[in-house]
């Protein structure tokens, strides 16, 4: 069975390349670490107070959704685990399972910090669906299709961060925050003893190690696809480029995301409605009067 | 058959299942929470239906509408419920039917089991015996033991916890029609999938859907449905101007948001007595009637109508 | 709906006929329809991988379980972003019309981009409104 083959040998690879994001991460960032490197892996705390249905399948949802995101990221010419018609969309829903599975351990734990944890990522969600919305219907437009493999294949003449900078901008915004790295870091502040990471122990520790890179890794190398062109480059072969430009623009995110202070809930949910979803607005009419202009490819 | 089509049938199957189950689980849990949550796996299921029929746009979009819908209605049935987790009908456990208990399992709070919470509460002998005597008649029965039960054991518990507790107990456990909505609910239930399957022929399609949801939906949006298409803008304005009235703080709320907001410390004005008729000395027996009244009219306030 | 009882007493008369299943779809396995559904299915085989592997995880970790006291926080709770969360419904339902209106938009001109403008311009009413309302405000 050709499919079986195919997915399982996805989830190898999407499991070594968390593990790697893991590490480069832990090598990148001095100081606050991520949200990923700061689960301890031993001991394993038991919760008196859990729902002892919700709490164990916070985990697992998010390592779910995180498989099933990298099911439409094209790593080479024919190198994609399915290519959707409708690709890009499927990418963003897919990722609501991790934000799903966090606020379900959340919620489950049933301690103050994890609930808080609970309201927090709830917020967060709140603020980062429709900016990312917006930086991506600018890529969509121009590439004609919701496909992974058209908006790669569309940007064979100019990369789409030449033609859209405000979009990759909003981008890189929204994608720090979909990721909960800094400075959108809240939910797993050291404020409220790591939200749910702080209860984690054992097998839940591993798995949300597992999501949480993974999901790094997604925005990353969905940004590559989307505003970077994906596997095109001229010398090396696909996937090599694809990684290239996926840990770049994981760098370049991790980096500018720690120029910019730590910013609380209230300060997150209003650069999101206040400054970026009308600069996303803007961003979609002038990607439109480009597309009208003839800019951009035919 | 194929194999494609025997994994056809297994998928229409399991999508069916979740989204029933889901449906039932809303229902029947105590906790707030994961009654969103099985309302969220009820829409997953349809979702997987709708990608079954080839409509994966609409399948993916009800799977986003639905998580950042339902958990946004959680956070408001947190906002306005008193027990969002249902941790306390759960200590309750002789008070639930058993699909009840079974979409509440997992709920009780501390290690024990769920009778140690139980146990503390005196009115519980009550609802133990109703417990065992569901178990003795079965499901017939199940429900009227379950109605004797309840009246004892909810008389009792209104005995013995404090008035607060009242305002949090689910008042669906404790109506008395409870039987009655659960038969009509199967009734109505049992009529309407009758009435889809007992269809003398169902019409069947020999043209396939059109795989390419995004273009199709878009070319009817901007073609067909333009109107609608405006039209949901206009209709989405109307529900943010809605929403941002509704909550925001009056400016000029009636008196008494007036007064509670103002903190009105300044005594009332004294009742000046009648120039005429001298103060009799049954006034003071008066005033402490007064206050009396005043105190005794603070507790009927809390208790509900039973 | 008002040959519906007619219907009704019809299938009582000529016996029942629930399901019938189209075979001729399945002799037909190269059409667009069946691709559809293949490329889902391993969206689900992925899902089946990884519920299996959480699963195989979980019971195959051996850890020495540590009691934790923690007081219980399911209450009644006042959060502070209600008109965020109203609004961010709202505007999840606005992406859904963007998403099929960018497929469309190149191949359609004009018209289309000033539909889209009215649309925007809605939405960007819509938060202004609540801006200068004040909604946008944590309480």
């Amino acid at each position: 069975m050709g499919v079986a083959v195919k997915a399982a040998l996805l989830a190898v690879a999407m499991l070594m390349l968390a593990w790697l994001t893991a590490w480069l991460e832990r090598r990148l960032v001095r100081g606050e670490p991520g949200p990923a490197l700061a689960v301890a892996l031993d001991g394993s705390p038991l919760l008196p107070n859990r729902d002892r249905w919700l709490y164990p399948a916070g985990p697992i949802v998010a390592l779910v959704g995180f498989l099933l995101g990298a099911v439409v990221i094209p790593f080479g010419p024919g190198l994609i685990g399915q290519d959707l018609d409708i690709g890009v969309f499927y990418f963003i829903v897919v990722l609501d399972f991790v934000v799903l599975g966090i606020a379900l351990s959340g919620w489950g734990a049933n301690t103050p910090d994890s609930v808080e944890a609970f309201y927090r990522i709830v917020a967060q969600l709140v603020a980062y669906v429709v900016p990312l919305g917006m930086a991506l219907v600018g890529a969509i437009m121009m590439a004609k299709s919701l496909s992974t493999t058209r908006i790669v294949a569309a940007q064979s003449g100019l990369w789409f961060i030449v033609l859209q900078p405000l979009g990759f901008a909003l981008y890189l915004v929204s994608g720090l925050m979909q990721c909960y790295r800094a400075p959108f870091l809240e939910p797993f502040a050291t404020g409220i003893g790591g939200g749910i990471l702080g209860v984690a122990g054992g097998w839940p520790a591993l798995l949300w190690r597992i999501a949480l890179s993974g999901l790094l890794f997604l925005v990353a190398a969905m940004g590559a696809v989307l505003f970077l062109g994906g596997w095109l480059g001229p010398w090396l072969p696909g996937p090599v480029w694809m990684l290239v430009k996926t840990y770049a623009l994981m760098a370049l995110m991790l980096g500018l995301g720690r120029l910019a202070q730590p910013l609380s809930v209230a300060q997150m949910l209003a650069l999101s409605w206040k400054v970026l979803i009308p600069v996303g607005l803007v961003n979609v009419l002038l990607v439109g009067l480009l597309i009208l202009f003839g800019i951009g490819p035919a | 058959m194929t194999a494609f089509d025997i994994a056809q049938i297994v998928a229409f199957t399991l999508c069916a299942f979740i989204a029933v189950a889901g449906a039932l689980g809303m229902a029947t849990t105590m906790s707030m929470f994961r009654s969103g949550i099985f309302l969220m796996a009820s829409f997953l299921g349809v979702a997987g239906l709708f990608i079954l029929l080839a409509a994966d746009l609409m399948g993916l979009l009800q799977i986003m509408m639905y998580i950042g819908g339902m958990l946004v209605m959680i956070l408001f049935m947190v906002l306005f419920m008193h027990d969002p987790g249902g941790a306390m009908m759960a200590a309750m456990p002789g008070m639930m039917a058993p699909v009840e208990r079974f979409f509440s399992g997992g709920l009780q709070q501390g290690e024990g089991r769920n009778g140690d919470h139980a146990d503390m509460h005196a009115g519980n002998g009550e609802a133990k015996e109703a417990d065992r005597e569901n178990r003795q008649n079965g499901a017939n029965g199940e429900h009227h033991a379950q109605h004797d039960g309840m009246q004892h054991g909810g008389s009792d518990m209104s005995m013995n916890m404090e008035g607060t507790h009242m305002d949090d107990m689910d008042m669906s456990m404790v109506t008395p029609v409870r039987r009655i909505a659960a038969w009509l609910a199967v009734a109505i239930g049992v009529g309407l999938g009758a009435l889809v399957l007992l269809r003398p022929s169902w019409p069947t399609v020999t043209r396939h859907p059109d795989p390419r949801s995004a273009e199709a939906v878009g070319m009817l949006l901007m073609g067909k449905y333009m109107i609608a298409f405006e039209g949901a803008g206009f209709l989405i304005l109307l529900g943010i101007v809605g929403a941002v009235l509704m909550a925001r703080v009056e400016r000029h709320p009636d008196n008494g948001g007036r007064d509670a907001r103002v903190g009105r410390t300044d005594a009332p004005p004294q009742i000046a007595p009648d120039p005429v008729i001298p103060p009799s000395p049954d006034e003071r027996p008066n005033e402490e009637h007064a206050s009396e009244h005043h105190a005794v009219a603070h507790p009927p306030s809390h208790r509900r109508p039973a | 709906m008002l040959c519906y009882p007619l219907c009704f007493i019809k299938g009582i008369r000529f016996g029942k006929r629930r399901l019938q299943f189209n075979i001729t779809k399945s002799k037909n396995r190269l059409n667009m329809y069946d691709d559809t559904l293949s490329a889902y299915g391993i969206a689900g085989l992925v899902i089946v991988i990884a519920a299996g592997l959480s699963l195989l995880v979980a019971a195959c970790w051996k850890a020495v379980p540590m009691p934790v006291s923690a007081p219980a926080a399911w209450a009644q709770f006042r959060f502070g972003y209600p008109v965020y969360a109203l609004i961010f419904l709202a505007f999840d339902m606005e992406m859904i019309f963007m998403y099929p209106w960018a497929v469309v938009f190149a191949d359609l001109g004009v018209s289309a981009f000033l539909d889209m403008l009215v649309f925007i311009a809605l939405l960007a009413a819509g938060i202004a409104y609540a801006w200068r309302m004040d909604g946008l405000a944590w309480e």
